[in-house]
């Protein structure tokens, strides 16, 4: 089922100094999840002087309004910073979500 | 004692201390002998042992093995290299050392080839300028033995000599490649490998040009076979285990070890091969390797004699130090027992035929017959020798002794007995037990299948049923069986027969079927007892093991809920009323027998209504009597209580309350050996409208439980995969809005199926609001300008295909449809 899990965020690339970091999502991002999603990826925009971030979205399941509100709020800010926001693997479901309020045509999607 | 009879001791007893003393001396010689050998066959493994560690490390590190290949490459080119010059310099030794000087007899016509164009003064001037040839080609067979086919010298006026046959060949070798070749470039040559006119071989030819105070004279040719010079090169290699060398379509030149078929490999129908060949081909000149199982393999696409061939090298892998030493080991336990063995031999020989000597001696002094002391001692060692090789049917009647070599042999003869019934019992025992365990695996296999699967009502949702059975062995004696008797009546039961494995396996299909068939040909005015009682009859009746069955039937009318049941001295189910009860289900007439007990016992049966929405689960004592690490069972107490706490699931879902209970069972046992079958059925009857509802506080968290059970239950009806997820998001959304904002003390949300659609009430008793009134955002603004707000709301419009609000009672009643077609 959609919104059982909780949600794991991994980062690849950071620590190693690299101007193009991986961010890896796992679970859903939801209501009880986005909070600590939105700290840490502005985190990792904080940290990135220059260079991408690509978001994968592989193994998330489920994505909500709130979750929608984070990727707006990277987006608006890697903007601001002059950093490229990628989002990779989108799943059929959380596709769609993206598909109806428009967000594709906002984000670079893979 | 006469003189006579003391010569006859003397003599004996001299003859006796000589050949004692022989005896002694021969013993020594060998006991030295072994000492030493011993002495060297362990020094020499100890080095070799020391030496293949090294080498396995260094193979390991996997840098040897293509060390191994380079060395083959160079081998390769550096004899290449060697044969032509040896060809050169014969050629120049044709030149000058040799000459029309040289006195002999010219060659035999049979060794010559010539046009018929040429005439026959020419060929007769040129067989006598080069009468020498006989004797240099004997020489150079001499200094080149083994590898060279044939030697020829072909002149410029179209003649050639040959140290093989020819006889019948007129052909004129001057038009051939490697004559224009070498007259051309005045150089010597090494052609490509070609299938030789005379043997049907592959042939590689080296050939250098003939000069006569500097004029072109002809050509002479040394020809090789293929096969033969590859193996020189290699086969002294003691690092390969194999090598192959192969032309480019994979078919094969050569295998360089003679005992290895050389389509081992190209035939492989193993895909790693293929491919290593492959890829060594598409790369020349790179080395690829690849391993499988124990086989490492190198493979190279080079030049070889000029002639593009694949070199395949391989190595058997070294699985590791410790193997080593151990096979090691191994080769020096079994040399030196054959150092022993040998040894032993030799003085057990020359100990008989002391004994021999002693015994003719004897015989002839003494008369006495020693030797036949001797002859049961060989035929106990010949027999003794047999046994150890494995013919153990020994005939040991007819040795003809009575003392301790006779003991000795009724000894062996007993082992060998011992060891015919030993060995026979090993094979046997290996396979009766592979037997019972296949057998054992399809058994597991056909009782798993006698009991129903997972059902659902598909038609009228009335009721629904879920049922398990996991033996504690390959196969138990518990079984449960649930079916429509007819259009109104349910049929659910369960067994459980004392004891376990086979023997239960057997009497729990007996006694299922038997109930089965009883049941089904009740009479209308029957009850499930008189089907009881029948089924007692026929399984008391000879009852020969002592057998028995506790056993559940119960017979539900699922319009009215009336269950009729009788219990066979089985542990009472239990009864989940709707408001969260959970009661036993007990006899409250009689107490009665476990069914095959007695025979001519009449059961009764006992009634109670099961209301809508309250179910029974049927179970064996394998669930309670569940042991954990402290020896606590599970229990009654435990299983009602967990039946309780979580009734509201139940009812909902009697497959994912069976599967749950398993898992609660598992986590008390914290995995202690499951010691009993255990066995539960869960039915239940629907509620009527299938209205259900869940309280909270308004807590934004608390959507994601309430979230679970909804998809959870639109899974278990049907609803898709999509749906579901259309549900979760638009219900998160308002949950949450109405958490937030609403101002509300306690959120109701209803769930139910109507009309094949799954609704959802948000209720909630905050300030009034109506979420569809909020205006739909711009979705099409760009990024930057794009305001964080009222999407939730836009996308549960999006989402649901009913979206509806109501205020009424002082109540926000928001409505979310999701269709079940999609």
């Amino acid at each position: 089922m959609t919104s059982t899990n909780g949600l794991e965020i991994t980062v690849d690339g950071l620590e190693g100094g690299d101007s193009a970091v991986t961010v890896m999502l796992v679970g859903s991002l939801d209501t009880t999840t986005v909070e600590e999603a939105q700290k840490m990826l502005l985190e990792v925009l904080e940290k990135l002087e220059i260079g991408d971030i690509t978001v994968d979205f592989s193994e998330l399941t489920y994505i909500s309004s709130a979750g929608l509100r984070v990727m707006l709020l990277l987006n608006k800010e890697a903007t601001d910073k002059n950093i490229k926001l990628k989002l990779r693997d989108m799943r059929q479901s959380v596709r769609e979500v993206f598909d109806m309020v428009g967000f594709t045509a906002l984000f670079t999607v893979e | 004692m006469t003189s006579f009879a003391k010569r006859i001791l003397m003599v004996t007893i001299s003859t006796i201390a000589v050949a004692l003393l022989a005896l002694s001396a021969v013993l020594f010689i060998n006991i030295f002998l072994i000492d030493q050998q011993i002495t060297d066959t362990t020094e020499t493994t100890s080095n070799r042992t020391e030496d293949e560690i090294l080498m396995s490390v260094n193979y390991n590190n996997s840098k040897s093995a293509s060390k191994i290949m380079q060395q083959a490459l160079a081998r390769m080119i550096s004899s290449s290299e060697d044969y032509l010059t040896f060809v050169k310099i014969y050629a120049s030794e044709i030149s000058h050392e040799y000459g029309t000087e040289f006195s002999g007899d010219p060659i035999e016509y049979d060794y010559m080839s010539y046009s018929p164009e040429t005439s026959s003064q020419t060929v007769e001037n040129d067989r006598n300028t080069f009468r020498f040839l006989p004797t240099m080609f004997e020489e150079v067979k001499t200094n080149l033995p083994n590898t060279i086919l044939q030697i020829a010298v072909t002149t410029e006026n179209g003649v050639m000599f040959s140290d093989i046959s020819l006889k019948g060949l007129h052909y004129d070798f001057r038009q051939r490649d490697f004559y224009v070749d070498v007259k051309n470039s005045q150089e010597c040559k090494s052609s490509a490998p070609y299938i030789a006119y005379s043997t049907g071989k592959q042939v590689l030819s080296y050939s250098c040009p003939i000069y006569s105070d500097d004029e072109f004279m002809g050509v002479l040719a040394f020809d090789f076979l293929f096969d033969d010079l590859a193996k020189t090169i290699f086969q002294n290699d003691a690092n390969l285990d194999n090598i192959f060398i192969l032309s480019e379509d994979l078919s094969t030149i050569v295998p360089v070890m003679d005992d290895i078929e050389s389509y081992d490999l190209f035939r492989s129908y193993d895909a790693d091969i293929k491919k290593l060949l492959a890829d060594a081909v598409k790369s020349p000149s790179v080395l690829q390797n690849v391993t499988i199982g124990n086989r490492y393999l190198e493979a190279a696409y080079v030049s070889m004699w000029k002639m593009p061939v694949l070199l395949v090298l391989e190595f058997e892998e070294h699985t590791g130090v410790a193997s080593l030493v151990k096979n090691n080991m191994d080769s020096l336990s079994s040399d030196l027992q054959n150092i022993v063995e040998s040894r032993l031999f030799v003085t057990l020989f020359i100990f008989l035929v002391s004994i021999v000597i002693v015994v003719l001696v004897g015989f002839f002094i003494t008369r006495l017959r020693v030797n036949k002391l001797a002859q049961p001692v060989t035929d106990l060692v010949e027999k003794v020798r047999l046994i150890g090789e494995g013919i153990l049917e020994q005939d040991f009647t007819n040795i003809d002794s009575n003392d301790e070599i006779a003991e000795i042999a009724k000894e062996v003869e007993k082992m060998a007995n011992s060891l015919k019934e030993y060995i026979y019992n090993v094979e046997q025992k290996t396979s009766e037990e592979e037997r019972v365990k296949a057998e054992l695996t399809i058994a597991h296999r056909i009782q798993t299948s006698m009991v129903p699967e997972r059902f659902v009502d598909e038609t009228g949702r009335d009721i629904s049923v879920s049922g398990v059975m996991r033996p504690a062995q390959q196969v138990g004696g518990d079984f449960y069986d649930y079916y429509f008797l007819d259009d109104k009546n349910f049929i659910i039961t369960i067994g459980d027969v004392s004891g376990k494995g086979i023997s239960a396996a057997l009497f729990m299909a007996l006694a299922m079927n038997f109930l089965k068939y009883e049941v089904a040909f009740l009479e209308k005015d029957e009850s499930v007892a008189v089907a009881m009682s029948r089924v007692n009859e026929r399984l008391a009746e000879g009852n020969d093991a002592a057998m028995f069955v506790t056993c559940f039937v119960a017979k539900v009318n699922i319009e009215t809920g009336e269950v009729e049941y009788c219990n066979a001295g089985h542990n009472p189910p239990l009864k989940i009323s709707a408001d969260g009860e959970v009661t036993e289900i007990s006899n409250n007439k009689k107490a009665e027998f476990p069914l095959a007990v007695l025979d001519n016992v009449t059961y009764t049966s006992e009634t109670f209504t099961l209301d809508k929405g309250s179910g029974i689960l049927l179970f064996t004592d394998g669930v309670t009597e569940a042991f954990n690490k402290e020896h606590e069972q599970y229990g009654i107490s435990r299983l009602i209580e967990y039946l309780h706490n979580t009734f509201e699931r139940t009812i909902l879902n009697p497959g994912a309350t069976i599967n749950s209970l398993l898992s609660t069972i598992e986590e008390f046992a914290d995995g202690e050996t499951q010691s009993d079958d255990i066995t539960a059925l869960l039915f239940k009857r629907s509620r009527d409208a299938e209205v259900q509802w869940l309280r909270v506080l308004p807590v934004v968290e608390k959507f994601k439980p309430i979230s679970r059970i909804i998809s959870e239950d639109m899974l278990y009806n049907g609803f898709s995969e999509q749906s579901v997820s259309k549900a979760a998001i638009a219900f998160e959304e308002l949950f949450v809005n109405v958490a937030r904002y609403s101002g509300t003390d306690e959120i109701l949300v209803e769930f139910f199926i109507q009309d094949d659609e799954y609704i959802i009430h948000i209720i909630d008793s905050g300030k009034e609001f109506n979420p569809i009134t909020n205006e739909t955002p711009d979705i099409t603004s760009s990024v930057a300008d794009r305001k964080i707000g009222g999407l939730g709301i836009f996308m549960a419009g999006n989402l649901l295909d009913e979206f509806s609000y109501a205020y009424k009672d002082g109540k926000n009643v928001t409505t979310l449809g999701v269709n079940r077609s999609e």
